[in-house]
């Protein structure tokens, strides 16, 4: 499947590629650094692996969406190949509605769990603050604005799994086979 | 058994954890004639010492044993930090009773606006100095150390104190990086020493004894509060009868470790002058003296008493 | 324990990806046992699943394998193996194999092995006149080296989750990945005489020198990653981060073949790469989680030894579990899942802890080239562009080789102990 391409599609790619792409590079050079700092002046960057677990969670979820656009997301479909086209259609509509199922809890108890959070504090935001600035820096930010990847991560997902949804739904009306995403066509 | 609570913990089963929670499930079990039964679950099944923490509170946990260190950042509770204090404390039975005492009822109550009830005190054992290299004997010899802690503000500021480098490493990279020399050191309890089988890359000890690492049982505070009467008060008399009894125990199985570690080869070295270590951490104490009242009324209380 | 694997497998059936069947299995599975106020375990455990330092392996070696292909360094390897095979039958199938081993000492993953190796070595094949089902086989089953060779992040995981010196483990790895080499060459070889495949080409003198000056830089990768994890310069999680490195300058300074352009948009796939073993992970932990709260794994264990206390037979008890969990699971997340009982048995079997490493990671691998689900097998049907039953059947004598060379490994000691007794610490 791919996205229609729309204007919205289009932004919505390059925002992607951009965010994506950033927050990869900045992973990649608190890793490298951190290991120049620690074995190259003896100064270690306390706060560089708590940042790099915490960019790994966001990159995890924020991409998921495209992910799945990319047919990344491995799943079988010997079943589904060999049905013939209306039964394939209703196999995927049934499948698709059980993910949005599944994705709606994450959305909602993902919600939950980021607001819970909000009273868990990121040693690492004092950490930073106090490597540049020196001092004791305000009280650290939350960990709401981590866990939070969740709901947005699975709400975009599910924003991917809805548009396959109703090119499915096409297809089970008109009797044509339902396409899906180009599974490993993608890879490296 | 009328009830059955699970109650993990992140330590495994050969652990003073364990043996903590036990004594804490017999003498429930012994004065509700069994009519609570308590299941331990170590060996990190229901997760880290956070995950365990956040269950307890959510209410998917029943109930668990988490170290200290996790209180003040997974839950805000600053008190917390009273019991980690550098140099504060200097022997198991004293802070044993500081735990038993008013102080610590105060600082488990102190937990129940976070949604779990306090319940007691197990200890994981006084913590120590490990070094790859070189024996650490003076102050001079910490300095520059890449030296592994948690990293916690509190641990930091005290690491820093002290003039080593601190390092921020997941728990189970320590044995590598003591096998490659990522880290030179790592300050932690004898009996992880042994049981982790660190000394097989490190060698040198030194006793500093700079703080404990007590563990403190919670309770999810709505299953307790759902409780009869006397099941809540069998719960607490359990948890405050057994703190004595489980430091005591700890503190017997140090002595032991440390025979045992000597007989694998290990040196165990004393600092030549302590009280030069103590002098420069006496600020990290004082500045989070300042930051929450019962952490005051812990520091002046074992200064009373000893 | 039955209700979650009967919904798995449903959910698996109809479609649904791997991932979201494992989490639509828990959610399923705590509605049936009416445990509804876990409901917000689910973020926590994805959440607990991912936020592990150790994880962030997984990221790194797939930007290095892509800065490897965005660099034309997969190329170089290729071409270097031409080099050392010359003018055989069956050439190139030979040098899929070689150039698998080669390049296992620069990927972290099968998977991404497969997909490097795949887009340059199955269309070359194609070309020469394979079977485009037998050529994405060898390069499905040639790419389980990768893991087994360092860098490798199955082993640096299992290294992490049991305590095991990674060092030792990455040294463990590589004989029981040449003794697969070796078997793969010499069934490749046979089957080239009997079936008649084709002569490879040769390069020409001059490209044959040049490819082993270019060649040669990129294989110096494990040699810095293991001394630098030997020497402690980095710890074998930024070990992965510093292989990346590494192939940034070479496609960016040696080779001079990538741009800032190209740099980008191979840190964005890596990212929607990365995700979706990431998702796997994070809905395995949710599992996990299930699994642990009924105390599964435990009783699991416990069976185990109930069935028998001998070593030997434990161990091929523990190898069929594995292998029936690699039919269904993606290697990482069984490995999560399984841990828990193989530090319960391990304690009895008295094995050493590196050679049981290597043989958990060799059994999982196999997973990756097995039906239904295996990660490798779809990334080379997609690339070769070749339906699934066709690979997997081509795959079938290949799958034998290597559960041959798997119980040497788990009954012969020396395959894999022999280097790190060699080089101790
Ligand atoms: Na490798
Ligand atoms: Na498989």
């Amino acid at each position: 499947m791919t996205a229609p391409s729309t204007g919205i599609a289009r932004i919505y790619r390059a925002v992607m590629v951009g965010l994506l792409g950033l927050m990869m590079a900045l992973l990649f050079a608190i890793m490298c650094v951190q290991v120049f700092f620690r074995y190259g002046l003896n100064a270690s960057l306390i706060w560089a692996e708590e940042v790099c677990r915490y960019l790994l969670i966001w990159v995890s979820f924020l991409a998921c969406g495209i992910a799945y656009q990319r047919g990344e997301i491995a799943a079988m479909r010997i079943l589904v190949d060999a049905l013939p086209a209306r039964a394939a259609a209703l196999t995927a509509v049934l499948a698709d509605s059980a993910v949005l199922v599944l994705l709606g809890f994450l959305v909602v108890y993902g919600w939950r769990y980021a607001q819970f959070a909000d009273g868990q504090r990121m040693p690492a935001a004092d950490f930073i603050w106090n490597d540049i600035l020196g001092g004791s820096g305000p009280a650290g930010l939350s960990l709401f604005w981590v866990y939070v990847a969740i709901p947005v991560g699975s709400a975009l997902l599910a924003v991917h799994v809805a548009i396959h949804l109703a090119g499915c739904l096409g297809a089970l009306v008109s009797g044509a086979r339902p396409s899906f995403p180009d599974a490993g066509g993608n890879q490296l | 058994a009328d009830y059955t609570f699970k109650f993990g913990h992140a330590a495994s089963s050969r652990h003073a954890f364990q043996t903590g929670v036990e004594m804490f499930a017999k003498a429930v079990a012994e004065k509700t004639g069994g009519r609570v039964e308590i299941e331990v679950i170590g060996d990190r099944q229901l997760g880290d010492d956070k995950q365990l923490l956040e269950g307890v509170q959510l209410g998917t946990i029943d109930g668990a044993l988490v170290s200290s260190p996790t209180f003040p950042l997974a839950a805000g509770a600053v008190a917390v930090d009273a019991l980690q204090l550098p140099f504060v404390v200097t022997s198991y039975d004293q802070l044993a009773a500081v735990l038993a005492g008013p102080v610590g009822q105060k600082i488990l109550d102190s937990l129940s606006e976070k949604g779990m009830k306090g319940l007691s005190y197990y200890e994981a054992g006084l913590r120590h100095f490990l070094s790859r290299a070189k024996p650490v004997k003076s102050l001079a010899d910490f300095q520059g150390l890449k030296t592994r802690i948690v990293p916690i503000p509190l641990h930091k500021a005290t690491w820093e104190a002290v003039g080593t480098n601190p390092v921020g490493m997941p728990y189970g990279e320590v044995y590598s990086g003591l096998e490659t020399g990522v880290i030179d050191a790592v300050e932690i309890n004898l009996s992880s020493i042994e049981s982790e089988n660190l000394y097989q890359n490190a060698r040198e000890v030194t006793l500093t004894g700079h703080y404990f690492w007590p563990g403190i049982l919670i309770m999810n505070q709505a299953r307790f509060d759902g409780l009869p009467d006397d099941i809540k008060q069998a719960l607490v008399e359990a948890g405050h009868e057994t703190i004595a009894e489980h430091y005591a125990f700890v503190r017997d199985d140090e002595a032991r470790v440390a025979a045992e570690l000597k007989s694998k080869g290990v040196t165990i070295n004393q600092l030549d002058n302590l009280d030069e270590m103590r002098a420069r951490t006496a600020p990290v104490v004082e500045q989070w003296s300042a930051k929450d009242p019962l952490i005051g009324e812990f520091i002046a209380t074992v200064r009373k008493g000893s | 324990m039955i209700a979650y694997l009967g919904g798995f497998t449903a959910f698996l059936l109809i479609g649904v990806p791997v991932a979201l069947a494992l989490g639509l299995a828990s959610l399923a599975y705590l509605f049936i046992i009416g445990h509804t106020h876990l409901l917000i375990a689910f973020p926590q455990r994805m959440i607990a699943g991912i936020d592990q330092f150790v994880l962030l392996t997984i990221p790194f070696f797939l930007l290095a394998g892509s800065f490897m292909n965005a660099g034309g360094i997969t190329e170089e390897i290729v071409k270097l193996a031409q080099t050392v095979v010359g003018r055989i039958r069956g050439g190139l199938a030979a040098v899929t194999v070689i150039a698998s081993m080669l390049f296992s000492g620069v990927s972290g993953a099968a998977t991404a092995e497969a997909s490097a190796l795949g887009s340059v070595l199955i269309p070359a094949m194609k070309r020469d006149g394979y079977d485009p089902r037998y050529a994405a086989a060898l390069v499905a089953t040639s790419s389980i080296l990768g893991p087994l060779v360092p860098p490798s992040l199955a082993l640096i995981l299992y290294g992490v989750l049991s305590g095991t010196s990674i060092a030792d483990l990455f040294l463990g790895g590589i004989g029981p990945a040449l003794l697969l080499c070796l078997a793969l060459l010499v069934y490749v070889l046979v089957k080239a005489r009997i079936e008649g495949h084709p002569v490879s080409p040769v390069l020409p003198a001059g490209e044959r020198r040049r490819s082993l000056i270019r060649g040669l830089p990129a294989l110096l990768l494990p040699v810095i990653i293991v001394g630098g994890i030997k020497s402690g310069v980095f710890t074998p999680t930024e070990a992965a981060a510093i292989a990346a490195l590494y192939a940034l300058l070479l496609a960016l300074v040696l080779y001079r073949t990538m741009g800032v352009r190209e740099m980008w948009i191979a840190l964005f796939e890596t990212a929607t790469l990365s995700a979706g073993i990431m998702l796997i992970v994070a809905m395995a932990s949710m599992t996990a989680f299930v699994l642990g709260f009924e105390n599964v794994p435990r009783q699991i264990a416990h069976g185990l030894l109930g069935i028998t206390r001998e070593p030997a037979l434990l161990l091929l008890l523990i190898n069929a579990l594995l292998l029936l969990l690699g039919l269904f699971l993606e290697p990482l997340a069984a490995l999560i899942l399984v841990m828990p009982i193989l530090i319960e048995v391990i304690r009895v079997i008295g094995l050493d802890p590196v050679q049981f490493g290597v043989m958990v990671v060799l059994n999982l691998m196999i997973g990756m080239i097995t039906p239904p689900v295996g990660l490798c097998l779809f990334i080379v049907s997609a690339i070769g562009r070749v339906p699934i039953e066709g690979v997997s059947r081509a795959a079938l004598p290949m799958i034998a080789i290597c559960i041959a060379v798997l119980v040497l490994v788990a009954f012969v000691p020396e395959v894999t102990l022999t280097l790190p007794r060699l080089f101790p610490q």
